[in-house]
């Protein structure tokens, strides 16, 4: 198992926390750590689909890198990771 | 109006100018600034250019002033509720900052009219709010070769970045889709802490002074006092800059 971080900003926030550790199995990919993290609170449906496909407008960072939600399930974790996410806010 | 030269000699930035000199003052003076949106953004940009000296402020706006705004919108008073927000803008800018030249547009940014707004300026500063118009200013101040401040809010949190053309990512690569249009709430204290900082990035960029958040996002939430910066790159498919590095 591996223990992966996630933090989450904005609206993210509100619906998941400021901070969650996830365990993860050996091998998990980044689309796994969204779709567990969106399990957690009360609203999924800001994350991903009813298919479990990441939202379009989720930004996602790992590593310093912008990881498209197309390209989380090709993102192999390793024990330790930071997975930050939060969605472009637009008011002005 | 005073001369140009009593301007700038007179006490009026003897606070500021030991930080940026004589020189950097003069730049901010020759300096045009487009402000897209006059809104909770818009007047802390707008009021601290003002402030700081620049010598001329484009602002486009096509809103009118409603109540719900005057929490965060202290360009506008609360009599001015129904006026055009860049009419009662430039009125507030006139009575703080006497010298500096604002020009009004209360026109919505289309892809038709934005490459003739932005013509003129040296910096274009996102005080928008909805991406729609966002995507269409940051393009038309890109292939301008313009520098374009990125800032949005939403609740006590707050998000900006600073588009150099042809040397940083540009806002598209960060952004490919606008998220879902919805009335967002937002504490007006939020828009002063992103608001004021698009000021500072625009005052260094012009004065030469300190380092720009470019090539980086910076997040901030004030309910928890976090802060981060999120590091992006270039999109090889971006529809806005992908071909254009190094032009």
């Amino acid at each position: 198992m591996m223990k992966i971080q996630v933090r989450c900003f904005a609206r993210f926030q509100d619906a998941f926390g400021e901070e969650q550790i996830l365990d993860l199995p050996d091998g998990a990919t980044v689309r796994d750590a969204v779709r567990v993290l969106a399990g957690t609170g009360p609203d999924a449906g800001l994350l991903v689909d009813a298919e479990g496909n990441i939202r379009s407008y989720v930004m996602i960072m790992h590593r310093d890198e912008r990881i498209s939600p197309m390209d989380a399930e090709e993102v192999l974790l390793v024990d330790g990771d930071v997975i930050i996410l939060f969605p472009p806010v637009s008011g002005g | 109006m005073k001369s140009e030269q009593s301007y700038l000699s007179s006490r009026r930035f003897e606070r500021q100018l030991p930080l940026i000199g004589s020189e950097g003052q003069r730049k901010l003076q020759d300096a045009t600034v487009l402000i897209g949106g006059a809104g909770g953004l818009g007047s802390p940009v707008a009021t601290y250019l003002a402030l700081a000296g620049v010598g001329e402020l484009i602002i486009v706006d096509d809103d009118r002033i409603q109540e719900s705004n005057l929490n965060r919108q202290f360009l506008h008073a609360a009599s001015s509720v129904g006026c055009m927000k860049v009419y009662s803008a430039e009125a507030t800018l006139h009575n703080l900052a006497p010298e500096v030249t604002v020009l009004s547009y209360p026109t919505k940014i289309e892809s038709s009219t934005a490459h003739d707004l932005v013509r003129d300026a040296d910096v274009v500063v996102d005080a928008l709010d909805n991406y729609e118009s966002r995507f269409i200013l940051h393009q038309a101040a890109y292939h301008a070769g313009i520098p374009f401040i990125h800032g949005a809010v939403e609740g006590f949190s707050g998000q900006l970045t600073s588009i150099i053309p042809q040397s940083s990512p540009c806002l598209a690569c960060l952004i490919p889709g606008a998220p879902p249009a919805e009335k967002i709430p937002v504490i007006g204290a939020t828009a002063g802490v992103i608001g004021s900082m698009q000021a500072m990035e625009v005052i260094k960029y012009l004065s030469g002074t300190g380092t720009m958040i470019t090539g980086k996002l910076f997040l901030w939430d004030g309910l928890s006092n976090r802060c981060e910066y999120v590091r992006f790159g270039r999109r090889k498919d971006c529809t806005v800059c992908s071909g254009m590095e190094g032009v």
